[in-house]
C-alpha cells in the first residue's frame, strides 16, 4: 500500500463572508442558550474561557464536504475518515452525511483497521480547529492517503481541486514535497474582519 | 418475523439514568469528566467480558472538549474508560447528535462487508452534561433532557444491514422523519417503530406524521428526552413486555439529521431499562 501525507495550514480565511450555514442557528439557540453552549465547548481543563468562535466551523465544515467531494474521484473503498476535535456548532452539509464518509474523534485505530482491509484504500483528514478567529495559522488539515491502486501521489491534485491555495499552505509533506514556508506572521495575515 | 433473519441484531441492551447535572459547580472539568470516563467504563466490562467485540464504540449527542479534544482530555477520557472497561474505546463520535448511533451502525456494517463477516460491536449511546448546559435541560420541542448511559453490544451482518440517514431543514425535519419511517414500514410491515420521546405538544405533532403505525410508547414524561438513548430504552421496554422481535429504530437531531436502522431482538436478549421516577 502507498502511503502519501500532506498537512496544510490555513494561512487566510477561504471565505470572505460567514456561510449561509454560519446564519442557520437551531431554534434552540437563541442568545443565551447560543452563549452558554459556545462557553461549554470552549471551556478549558482549567476553568476558564477562551474566546469562543462559533462561526467558522460552518466554514470548516464546507472545506471538508470540498474534500470529500474531491475524494470520490480516487475511488477508495474505505470511508474518508475525519478526526474532528471539536464538531459542536452548526449543521453539517449534507456532502457530510453519507456513507462514504466518517467523522470521529479519534481515527488511529479506524485508519490501522482500513489500511489492513481496505481493497482500493484509504483518506484520512485531521481537521484542526482552533478558537481564535484571526489566528488561521494554528488551523491545520493533515492528510493521509493509503492507496493501493495510485503509483503516484494523488493528494496533489486533490488538494489543488478541494483547498485554495491561497488560503492553504502545506507544512510538511511525505514522503516528498515543496520546501516548507516561513510562518507567516499574524499580523500581516489578511483577514475578512475588521 | 423472526429476529433470527435480521442482518442487525441486538445481544444486549442496558440502560441507567446519570444525575443532572453531572457535575456539581465547585467540580474541576477533569474530575467530572474522569468520573464519567469511569461510569462508561464500568458499564463497558460485563459486556466485554461476555462477548468477543470486535469494536467497541462511543456515541454521543452532547459532548464536551474533555471527552474529544486532543489538546483538552481526550486521552485522558479515553484512558479513564480503559482503566475500567479494560479496553480502550475504538473511538468516539458525537457530530451526528442523537444520530450519532445510527451512524456508527453504518460504519459498523461498513466494516463487516470490507472484512466479509458479521462483525460484534459494544456500543455505547452516552450523554452527561459536563458544563452545567441548563440550555440543554429544557427545550420548548423536547422537553427536559435526562443523561445517561446507553450499553449495546449487537452483530452487524456483512450484508443485508438497512440503515437510513439523511437531512432536512429544522423546520420540517420531523415532518421529513416522519415521511421516512412511513416508507420504511411500506414494504415491510410488522415492524414496531422505537421513536424519539417528546413532551406535548410536539408528541401530538409527530405522532400525527405516523399514523396507524405500531410504535413504542412515548415515555417522555418518565424518562425526559434522552437523546440518543430514546429509541433504544423504547425497545428495552417494549420488549420487557410483549413478544416484539423487529424494530425500526429511529433518531432525529435538532440539526435536523434522521437515522432510521432496522433491528431484531431475539427472544432470549437481556434488556435491562432502568426504572426512573
Amino acid at each position: 500500500m502507498n502511503s502519501w501525507t500532506r498537512k496544510l495550514r490555513l494561512v487566510a480565511s477561504p471565505f470572505m463572508a460567514p456561510t449561509l450555514a454560519d446564519a442557520r442557528m437551531p431554534p434552540m439557540r437563541v442568545a443565551d442558550d447560543f452563549r452558554a453552549f459556545d462557553m461549554a465547548v470552549h471551556e478549558d481543563r482549567h476553568g476558564g474561557y477562551a474566546t469562543p468562535v462559533l462561526l467558522g466551523y460552518a466554514q470548516f465544515y464546507e472545506v471538508m464536504a470540498r474534500v470529500a467531494t474531491a475524494a470520490r474521484e480516487l475511488a477508495l473503498d474505505a470511508p474518508v475518515l475525519f478526526e474532528v476535535a471539536r464538531p459542536l456548532g452548526v449543521p453539517l452539509p449534507e456532502a457530510l452525511l453519507g456513507g462514504d464518509v466518517m467523522i470521529l474523534d479519534r481515527a488511529a485505530h479506524e485508519l490501522q483497521f482500513w489500511r489492513e482491509h481496505a481493497a482500493r484504500g484509504v483518506l484520512l483528514v485531521r481537521v484542526r480547529l482552533l478558537r481564535e478567529a484571526l489566528d488561521y495559522g494554528d488551523n491545520t488539515l493533515e492528510l493521509q492517503l493509503h492507496s493501493r491502486q495510485h503509483g503516484e501521489d494523488a493528494l496533489a491534485r486533490l488538494v489543488e481541486t478541494s483547498l485554495a491555495p491561497p488560503a492553504w499552505r502545506p507544512v510538511e509533506t511525505t514522503p516528498a514535497g515543496p520546501p516548507l514556508p516561513a510562518r507567516v506572521p499574524l499580523s500581516l495575515i489578511p483577514t475578512d474582519r475588521p | 418475523m423472526n429476529s433470527g433473519n435480521e442482518s442487525l441484531r441486538v445481544l444486549r441492551l442496558a440502560y441507567r439514568a446519570l444525575p443532572t447535572p453531572f457535575r456539581r459547580l465547585d467540580e474541576p472539568l477533569d474530575a467530572a469528566a474522569g468520573e464519567f470516563a469511569t461510569q462508561i467504563g464500568r458499564d463497558a466490562k460485563p459486556l466485554l467480558a461476555a462477548h468477543a467485540c470486535d469494536d467497541y464504540a462511543i456515541a454521543a449527542t452532547l459532548n464536551s472538549a474533555a471527552m474529544s479534544d486532543p489538546d483538552h482530555g481526550r486521552e485522558d477520557f479515553t484512558a479513564g474508560v480503559a482503566a475500567a472497561a479494560g479496553r480502550a474505546p475504538d473511538y468516539l463520535v458525537n457530530v451526528y447528535e442523537c444520530v450519532s448511533w445510527a451512524m456508527a451502525l453504518r460504519y459498523a456494517a461498513h466494516k463487516a462487508r470490507a472484512t466479509g463477516r458479521a462483525r460484534t460491536l459494544l456500543l455505547q449511546v452516552v450523554d452527561a452534561d459536563l458544563h452545567g448546559i441548563q440550555a440543554a435541560w429544557r427545550t420548548r420541542t423536547y422537553g427536559f433532557a435526562r443523561f445517561g448511559i446507553t450499553s449495546l453490544v449487537l452483530e452487524v451482518d456483512a450484508d443485508g444491514v438497512q440503515i437510513t440517514t439523511g437531512m432536512a431543514p429544522v423546520d420540517r425535519s420531523m415532518m421529513k422523519f416522519g415521511t421516512m419511517l412511513r416508507a420504511s414500514l411500506r414494504d415491510d410491515p410488522g415492524r414496531v417503530l422505537a421513536v424519539p420521546f417528546f413532551p406535548e405538544p410536539t408528541r401530538s405533532a409527530f405522532r400525527k406524521t405516523i399514523p396507524g403505525l405500531e410504535a413504542t410508547e412515548d415515555l417522555h414524561d418518565r424518562y425526559g428526552h434522552c437523546f440518543g438513548s430514546d429509541p433504544w430504552i423504547a425497545l428495552g421496554r417494549k420488549r420487557g413486555g410483549s413478544a416484539a422481535r423487529s424494530f425500526l429504530l429511529g433518531s432525529l437531531a435538532l440539526s435536523g439529521y434522521f437515522g432510521l436502522a432496522r433491528v431484531g431482538v431475539a427472544d432470549a436478549v437481556d434488556c435491562a431499562v432502568e426504572e426512573v421516577a
